[in-house]
């Protein structure tokens, strides 16, 4: 091994990609060339040195900016963030269920002959006069009292199963952003579609 | 100092994380970033003109993670793999910036002189008069000779890792290095003589 060989072979010695126990010509030439041995002292040195370097820290935690920047949320936040949704789906679920129970009441009471010639028709007199308006209002409203002591058994029961089912799913989707953006995306999709 | 090459037990620690952060647990996430942020900084600001250029590589290295974790082999050091994106970015950041020749040197005394105590004020002069003369030299050293040494010796990264990092030939790095050990050797003797 000569000095060029040897300089080359320092390298890898430094980089821990050979051990100098494995080069038997090395060790044989730095004992007999002070350049040599005096290089790889220097090196080890400086690798000291390097490695010594201090850690640098950021100046503050770059946690919390780099988690916004994913879309991540805080904990409180996200639980607010689901109870307001929550909320929103119980007042979703409950208008839902007021607009099909009625509409439900209304057909039936179309279907009952309660107003005579259909709703069609007690439409059209209810823009005619106002008077007619006033009598569609007290033939509507009087059955329809009626209709909802019937119904109102079942109608609270329909009210109630679909309100705890937005609310558990609204609170599911909220807590769970993998898997909340891909339900979430399915049932956009699907409306998307119809 | 902080080291890509690291136990066993932290290895599987970050597996675990990643497994968690995967399965949509942001908790998981966040513990990696503390876990890491220190080491990426290091070697990011070492390299940068400053503090905010640092943060924002930083930030831009751990989404550019996040984002393609899914992909992240768990048999390899969650570390090195971060370090690599780290350094592609910084590098594409100095291009960009056109400083890829530019010489860095206040900035790294500052950020030395803020993170380093010696145990008495003796050896903290001495410390930090070193560990100047050492941060001068460094960055006197072009960026690529400068990059690959801190991922070489202070992060104890692969000549394969490096290369993949900074997206050139293993003999490069191995060049790169070899220069830039001559270039702070003759450097620090230099300063010595003239102390």
């Amino acid at each position: 091994v000569d000095c060029r060989e040897a300089s080359s072979l320092l390298q890898a010695v430094l980089d821990r990609e050979i051990e100098l126990q494995e080069i038997p010509e090395l060790r044989e030439h730095l004992a007999s060339c002070q350049r040599c041995s005096a290089e790889l002292a220097a090196m080890r040195s400086i690798e000291t040195l390097i490695a010594g370097l201090q850690t640098i820290s950021p100046r503050t935690d770059l946690t919390p900016r780099i988690l916004a920047e994913l879309g991540f949320v805080p904990g409180l936040q996200r639980r607010v963030r689901s109870l307001i949704l929550a909320a929103c789906g119980i007042v979703g679920a409950w208008v839902a269920a007021l607009v099909l129970a009625t509409s439900i009441s209304l057909t039936w009471l179309s279907t009952v002959s309660i107003f005579p010639g259909g709703l069609r028709t007690a439409a059209r007199h209810a823009v005619t006069s106002i008077g007619k308006v006033m009598h569609i209002l007290e033939v509507v409203l009087a059955p329809l009292g009626r209709t909802m002591g019937v119904w109102v058994g079942p109608y609270m029961l329909l009210c109630l199963v679909i309100t705890l089912s937005a609310a558990i799913l609204l609170s599911k989707l909220a807590a769970d952003r993998t898997n909340g953006r891909k339900y979430g995306f399915a049932v956009f999709k699907s409306i998307h579609k119809f | 100092m902080v080291r890509a090459t690291r136990s066993g037990s932290e290895r599987e620690e970050d597996a675990a994380l990643i497994r968690q952060a995967l399965a949509g647990r942001q908790r998981a996430y966040a513990k990696l970033v503390a876990r890491h942020q220190d080491a990426v900084y290091s070697v990011v600001r070492r390299m940068v003109r400053s503090d905010d250029d640092a943060d924002d590589l930083c930030q831009e290295a751990f989404v550019a993670a996040f984002r393609s974790l899914d992909r992240f082999d768990l048999d390899r050091p969650f570390r090195s793999w971060l370090l690599r994106i780290a350094s592609n970015l910084t590098i594409d950041h100095l291009r960009r910036e056109k400083r890829w020749k530019g010489v860095i040197v206040e900035d790294s005394f500052e950020t030395y002189e803020r993170s380093s105590a010696g145990p008495t004020p003796l050896e903290h002069v001495e410390a930090r008069e070193t560990a100047k003369m050492l941060e001068v030299g460094m960055a006197s050293l072009p960026p690529e000779q400068r990059m690959a040494l801190l991922l070489r010796v202070h992060q104890g990264l692969s000549y394969q890792e490096i290369s993949e990092a900074m997206r050139v030939p293993v003999g490069s790095v191995k060049t790169w290095l070899h220069r830039a050990r001559i270039v702070l050797r003759e450097y620090l003797t230099d300063s010595s003589k003239e102390d």
